[in-house]
């Protein structure tokens, strides 16, 4: 019946590109009725998709939104959307490259800890996502690595999401995630931390350099040792003792592999 | 493939605004429907969410991702995630939409419209033929909501979706509002729509409300289902006595009382009931 195998295709194409378009298109070959007509239809799924990418940005971002009002994070989305083609099979990774986009976004320039905020955002949509896992105790994960506590390395809980910025990024992201209009004072340094989601809340944990740098380090699959010489490397001045009380107080440890076990 | 018997009942979309009021009383529905993509995630509360109430309901999986008019063919990641929910959430059935939803790298995400060729034809039975082997089950395939169309199409839609019922022997989940916007859309009488659809094939109705735009009207799930669509649920309902029928409400979402409240409008609209309260 179709003169032509990939006439469906060019089809598909064409109302692709008119739905990425800048500017929306004023004819589309192939579609029925005038071209006003089709220009209104064509026009309804440009705005579908834009507003549906936008609803998406605006479910994960709550706190960067607030931020910087509902306006310009429309306008920001926009951009965002015309910057990046939308790719993604899982549309609830669409704003993965967004803290991204906005570190280079002129128009964000004021807010230098704007795009931090974000990537907390993304930080702790992916632990409230992950998979589930039983944390362990603090006896059981002290009477595991006791044969070899320096050699001992630790399996941590999937939902764990490290953060760090040089600004105070979790302080300004839980004031804009909570609504709160009370006075904020932020310290004048840097922040970093962890997402845990031990059950059904994501819970948040801001660290200082030397536990999260240990911590990190376990991450990575380093031996607990090693661990906590990163974080003594990381700040000078932190007691081996505190970091590891500090450590052993995180429902994050689910699995503990000494060099015998 | 295998005959898939008809649920007969009334039910809602699980939303997350509403998933309170699900852990903490008794919903008088049938059954929840869920979005699939919403669901195909690692863990955390909407899967915990889903546990519970699969303890009390009956679940039915509904999808907007698998394309089924794209012409390279289906994502097999995407139809193995699906399945692994679908042994999760053990539904009814799996629908979906006929639409496609990228091209060129571009995943729109959105329900974008297909010319009824033959040459698309061929490539939805194919596709289908692909999800329901891949699936093990028959699957729903759902009417959208259009905004254009083409002058390529050889044939309607109802004559499409009877060609895909009859040579894939997949089903049916009739979107009642999206006959009517597409009517009004088109220009076409919905009743034409309603004699010439497979109805015995349908398992599931959709029932939402749309929004005018001009000359157009467009399927935006935020209002109240109107009278004319009421009205053409009601023929509906008096060829397809059993189906699962169900509200859609996907944004100005209000509290789930209200839904229920018009899901009770919808059980008085279907003719048996009011017959048996005469
Ligand atoms: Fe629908």
């Amino acid at each position: 019946m179709s003169p032509d195998a990939h006439f469906d295709e060019e089809i598909y194409s064409r109302l692709g590109a008119a739905i990425l378009a800048r500017e929306p298109a004023r004819r589309l070959e192939g579609e029925e009725g005038d071209s006003l007509r089709v220009a209104a239809g064509v026009a309804v799924y440009r705005n579908n998709v834009r507003a549906a990418f936008l609803g998406v940005l605006e479910d994960a971002f709550p706190a960067t939104r607030r931020l910087v009002g509902a306006e310009f994070f429309r306008f920001a989305a926009h951009e965002y959307f015309h910057a990046r083609r939308p790719s993604s099979p899982l549309v609830a990774r669409y704003g993965d490259a967004f803290p991204d986009f906005l570190e280079s976004f002129e128009p964000a320039r004021s807010l230098p800890y704007l795009p931090d905020v974000a990537r907390i955002e993304i930080a702790w949509l992916s632990s409230y996502h992950a998979a589930e896992a039983q944390s362990l105790e603090t006896e059981e994960i002290v009477a595991r690595a006791s044969v070899d506590p320096d050699r001992a390395r630790f399996r941590l809980h999937p939902s764990a999401q490290f953060f760090s910025s040089r600004f105070p990024a979790h302080s300004i992201w839980i004031y804009n995630r909570e609504e709160r209009q009370d006075r904020l004072d932020l310290p004048e340094t840097g922040e970093q931390g962890v997402f845990i989601r031990p059950d059904a809340a994501v819970l948040s944990y801001r660290l200082a350099p030397a536990p999260f740098a240990a911590l990190k380090n376990l991450a990575a699959s380093r031996p607990l040792g090693d661990a906590l010489s990163a974080g003594l490397a990381a700040q000078p001045d932190a007691a081996p003792a505190d970091i590891l009380s500090e450590l052993l107080s995180l429902p994050i440890v689910i699995g503990v592999q000494t060099p015998e076990s | 493939m295998e005959t898939l018997n008809s649920f007969d009942g009334f039910g809602l979309g699980l939303r997350t605004v509403h998933f309170n009021d699900y852990l903490t009383r008794e919903i008088p529905v049938d059954f929840v429907e869920i979005i699939s993509e919403n669901f195909m995630i690692e863990g955390g509360r909407p899967l915990r969410v889903l546990d519970a109430v699969r303890e009390r309901h009956a679940v039915v999986m509904h999808g907007v991702s698998m394309s089924l008019g794209s012409a390279g063919g289906l994502d097999p990641d995407y139809l193995a995630r699906l399945k692994a929910l679908a042994e999760r959430a053990r539904p009814l059935w799996i629908s979906d939409h006929l639409c496609w939803t990228g091209v060129d790298g571009f995943n729109s995400h959105d329900l974008l419209p297909l010319p009824y060729t033959e040459e698309a034809l061929d490539v939805v039975c194919a596709n289908i033929r692909f999800a329901q082997d891949f699936l093990e089950r028959p699957i729903l395939v759902e009417n959208p909501s259009s905004y254009v169309a083409f002058s390529q199409s050889v044939m309607t839609e109802w004559e499409f979706l009877r060609a895909l019922c009859e040579r894939t022997g997949c089903y049916l989940l009739l979107d009642v509002n999206n006959i009517y916007v597409s009517a009004v859309n088109h220009g076409f009488d919905p009743s034409d729509y309603i004699d010439g659809a497979p109805l015995d094939r349908v398992r599931q109705i959709h029932l939402a409300g749309h929004s005018v735009n001009g000359d157009l009207l467009i399927d935006t799930h935020d209002h109240d289902v109107p009278e004319p669509v009421w009205r053409l649920y009601e023929t509906v309902r008096r060829r397809i006595p059993e189906a699962a029928a169900m509200i859609e409400r996907d944004d100005n979402i209000p509290p789930l009382g209200d839904l229920l409240g018009e899901l009770d409008i919808a059980r008085a609209h279907t003719p048996r009931n009011r017959e048996a309260a005469a």
